[in-house]
């Protein structure tokens, strides 16, 4: 481009010096009002003119000046709330300021749970506050925020202030924890801090603790024996918040005392029984800062926050079930924590935050006692690596290690991911797996690659094949595979649990799932088969050593089978009573799945439902909607996606081609009912069995489930799995019945995907319902 | 400023004072405008020196502003008079 010469550029501005021109902050400024009426003048009426990069469709995410609905501007302000003063006192008597400093507290109090429990913003609840504002609010130059209001009224200046910096540090905690990316902005909660600098600038956490409790006792010393009803709220409250903000050393000291949680949980109770009837001063919680302070939000009404003390207990409770993660003792049972304490029931924000902060430290190290390579390694060890030659192979070579290493450093990458995801909402949890399938199937690829390596060094263990060949263990790749299928698994289940399948799709996803079930338990059989080798090859050594004669070779032997017994078949045992839990896990996700795909079988039947899409046309084909719903698994190296095709065939192998009317239809109708409650009954009995298992704590020398830490939830998951066997049969029965007396109306009827009480909601019933309703 | 179209104005910087209170000033990047003087200003500060010493300001992000809502639009003196230069130049060696 051209330089500007000086000349022009004078010339031109000359011309511009006309009487439009004005300053605004020092800067000359032009009025282009008319020109730019008379450029539009000349438009089109729909002609738009824009920026090349800017896309019109954010433009319905703006705040339309002069709108009420959407111009905080415009927000009205009573007179009480113009002209409230934070340092001055609101009540006539000191008995009248104790109750208008209590009520602003009480009210600050359930603002935290508004916020935190019931995804309230920050503007609508906390920030609402001008007691919050008032202090938050600072000058640049300001270097700490101060605690301290200027009433001449300790009540107001000390405990109020204390009180609103001690929630103002906890949700400067809360955002920092946003920061993290361990929760989400909007999804989990909403932190809109409107610019306010005072978040940053707070003391530290001693000073907050010091203040606290120094109005506690400025209270106590206040009212000595004379304590009424306000005044003990207010040092509850006070006290509550204390415990709020010794949350933090959860992940700054990671600490697990629980002490703070306990006291927190018998405040809310105390709070809950005690409520009092509180006014809080006119104007002191107002929109107000949504007008003065940046705000890129339409206008919204400040909420009323309800009893609701016992979100606290909520909160508390839920964090002391995350910290009993510090409680593991093996990587199974870390693995059953994370797996079962967000499942059933979306945790609190906070300690769906923590958890994985918690687990994982900053230095890398799981709960403080081991590097995240070493944690990789015990899943093997607990799974399938005890006892394999490839293990001492692999230490005496630094060849092979060095090969090694950079696969586990990814396996303990995707891990991780793992981890992190369990304790995310239910619906990004989902979203966390469709990620994850990718990175478990190529951390598999890569340590395939190096297993092979191993298996052309004749350094191997083989099992038996089903046909009697040899296959090789391959205790790496088989743990990999066992963790991305179980992934699978998780992520088509979990889509009816947050109904994002309908009706016409339910085949294809459970008979994904029947197909996924079966894979997994050729590797679980296999990594099953080689342990018992093991203990059984270990146990036939003290046969061997009882027929050798005395001697060094004897001697020798002994020392290595009493080794072995001690650090080997204790671990062994136990992996092969995990292989019996996983076991049982596949085989009843595989029987439910069997008995949802013939229940849609009966329905195709009697022509109620068919697998593809109602609305297909020439442009959506069911083969096409069928492709995107299993798009995030076509990437998949192993196990292969079945083709569309072969859905189609296994559908039509199951539907009864008879006449509804006839004989023969009832007849195989029958005998797939029969096996259909084979299929429960198989069911029945391997959930009966973990159940049994984890009520005993696993001591039942049988199944080993690693949920000692998280019992209770893992009890619940399972028993939701039982209702399922009960409802799904009972929908079965009631189905047959209206097929065989005939009372079912195709153009009347249609299939729904049911939640039944006390049931699992991965295992919806299919069930017929008059179109109407 | 005959020689510049809308598309020259686009992506700069107006100060739009608005018709419920001529001490505010809407500062922000014309993203788009329509027919009808409609705009769509993003990055928006609203900024006001009717209290000399505490001046307000504070971001409003992506805001539309309806033409009837508008009392002045005005833009940069020495940004305005660098484009009809360079516009000026520009059409001199095309012609």
């Amino acid at each position: 481009m051209a330089p500007i010469d000086n000349e022009s550029l004078h010339k031109s501005l000359d011309n511009l010096s006309l009487n439009n021109e004005s300053t605004f902050n020092n800067v000359k400024l032009v009025d282009i009002t008319t020109q730019l009426d008379h450029f539009c003048s000349k438009l089109e009426p729909k002609a738009i003119v824009k920026e090349p990069l800017f896309d019109l469709f954010q433009g319905t995410h703006s705040l339309e000046i002069n709108n009420p609905k959407l111009d905080s501007y415009l927000i009205p302000l009573t007179k009480e709330e113009i002209e409230f003063d934070c340092d001055v006192k609101h009540g006539a008597t000191p008995e009248e300021d104790l109750k208008y400093v209590a009520s602003i507290s009480d009210r600050l109090l359930r603002y935290v749970v508004s916020w935190l429990n019931e995804y309230q913003s920050l503007p609508t609840t906390l920030l609402s506050c001008r007691y919050m504002e008032r202090l938050l609010n600072i000058k640049p130059s300001q270097q700490q925020v101060y605690i301290s209001y200027e009433t001449g009224d300790p009540l107001y200046d000390k405990a109020l202030a204390s009180l609103v910096i001690g929630v103002s540090y906890f949700a400067t905690f809360i955002k920092g924890l946003l920061f993290k990316r361990v929760i989400y902005e909007e999804e989990d909660l909403n932190f809109n801090f409107m610019g306010i600098q005072g978040f940053d600038k707070l003391p530290e956490q001693e000073d907050v603790l010091h203040a606290l409790t120094e109005s506690i006792e400025y209270i106590f010393k206040l009212y000595g024996n004379n304590l009424n009803d306000y005044s003990t709220h207010l040092i509850n409250i006070l006290k509550a918040v204390r415990c709020l903000v010794k949350i933090e050393n959860v992940i700054t000291k990671y600490s697990n005392e629980t002490d703070y949680l306990d006291k927190l949980i018998q405040i809310a109770t105390y709070l809950d029984g005690n409520e009092l009837k509180f006014d809080v001063p006119m104007g002191s919680f107002s929109m107000s800062i949504q007008k003065s302070f940046s705000n890129q939000f339409p206008p919204k009404q400040v909420v009323t926050p309800g009893k609701n003390y016992l979100g606290l207990t909520t909160m508390a409770q839920d964090i002391k079930l995350i910290l009993r993660v510090a409680e593991i003792d093996t990587a199974v049972e870390a693995l059953q924590f994370a797996s079962f304490f967000n499942k059933l029931k979306q945790r609190h924000v906070l300690a769906r935050a923590l958890f994985p902060l918690f687990l994982v430290r900053e230095n890398g190290e799981v709960i403080g006692k081991f590097s995240l390579e070493d944690f990789v390694f015990s899943h093997c060890m607990e799974f399938s690596l005890m006892s394999a030659k490839i293990v001492n192979e692999i230490n005496a070579s630094d060849e092979l290690n060095n090969l090694l290493s950079p696969r586990l450093q990814e396996c303990a990458n995707v891990l991780y991911e793992f981890y992190q995801n369990t304790s995310q909402n239910t619906a990004r949890y989902r979203q966390g797996y469709n990620r994850q399938l990718l990175l478990w199937d190529s951390a598999q690829a890569q340590l395939e690659t190096v297993e092979m390596t191993l298996i052309s060094n004749k350094v191997h263990d083989v099992v038996k094949n089903n046909d009697g060949s040899e296959i090789p263990l391959m205790p790496y790749a088989s743990w990999v595979f066992t963790m991305k299928v179980i992934a699978m698994i998780e992520f088509v289940l979990k889509g009816f649990d947050l109904e994002v399948y309908k009706p016409f799709e339910t085949f294809d996803m459970y008979y994904y799932t029947y197909h996924l079930s079966h894979q997994l338990q050729a590797c679980l059989d296999k990594v099953h088969q080689f342990i018992v080798k093991k203990i059984d090859s270990i146990h036939s050594m003290n046969k061997k050593i009882k027929k050798l004669k005395a001697g060094e070779k004897k001697e020798k032997l002994k020392l290595t089978y009493t080794t072995i017994m001690e650090e080997e078949t204790p671990q062994l045992q136990t992996n092969k009573q995990y292989l019996n839990y996983l076991l049982l896990q596949c085989n009843m996700n595989k029987s439910l799945s069997l008995f949802q795909v013939l229940q849609f079988a009966i329905l195709k039947s009697v022509k109620l439902i068919d697998n593809k899409a109602p609305l297909s046309s020439k442009f959506v084909k069911p083969e096409l909607i069928h492709n995107l719903r299993f798009k995030t698994f076509s990437s998949i190296g192993v196990p292969e996606l079945p083709d569309y095709k072969s859905f189609q065939e296994t559908l039509e192998g199951f539907v009864i081609h008879e006449d509804v009317n006839s004989p023969s239809f009832v007849a195989q109708l029958e005998r797939i009912k029969t096996y259909m409650i084979v299929q429960i009954n198989e069911a029945t009995k391997c959930i009966k069995t973990i159940i049994r298992a984890i009520e005993a704590n696993d001591k039942n020398g049988e199944v080993f489930t690693g949920t000692r830490l998280i019992k209770d939830d893992a009890l619940h998951y399972y028993n939701k799995y039982l209702g399922s066997t009960l409802t799904l049969q009972a929908n079965l029965e009631k189905l047959i019945e209206r097929i065989k007396n005939k009372s079912i109306k195709n153009d009347e009827s249609t299939v729904i995907l049911e939640f039944q009480p006390d049931s699992s909601t991965y295992f919806p019933t299919l069930t017929v319902v008059d179109q109407q309703k | 400023m005959e020689e510049l179209s809308l598309e020259d104005i686009v992506g700069n910087t107006l100060y739009v004072t608005v018709t419920y209170d001529e001490d505010i000033v809407l500062v922000g990047k014309l993203e788009a405008i329509d027919a009808q003087g409609n705009l769509l200003i993003n990055f928006v500060k609203e900024q006001s020196n009717k209290n000399q010493k505490s001046p307000h300001q504070r971001m409003l992000g992506l805001v539309s502003i309806p033409r009837d809502t508008i009392v002045s639009i005005r833009m940069e003196k020495d940004v305005l008079a660098k484009k009809q230069v360079l516009k000026q130049d520009l059409l001199s060696k095309v012609i």
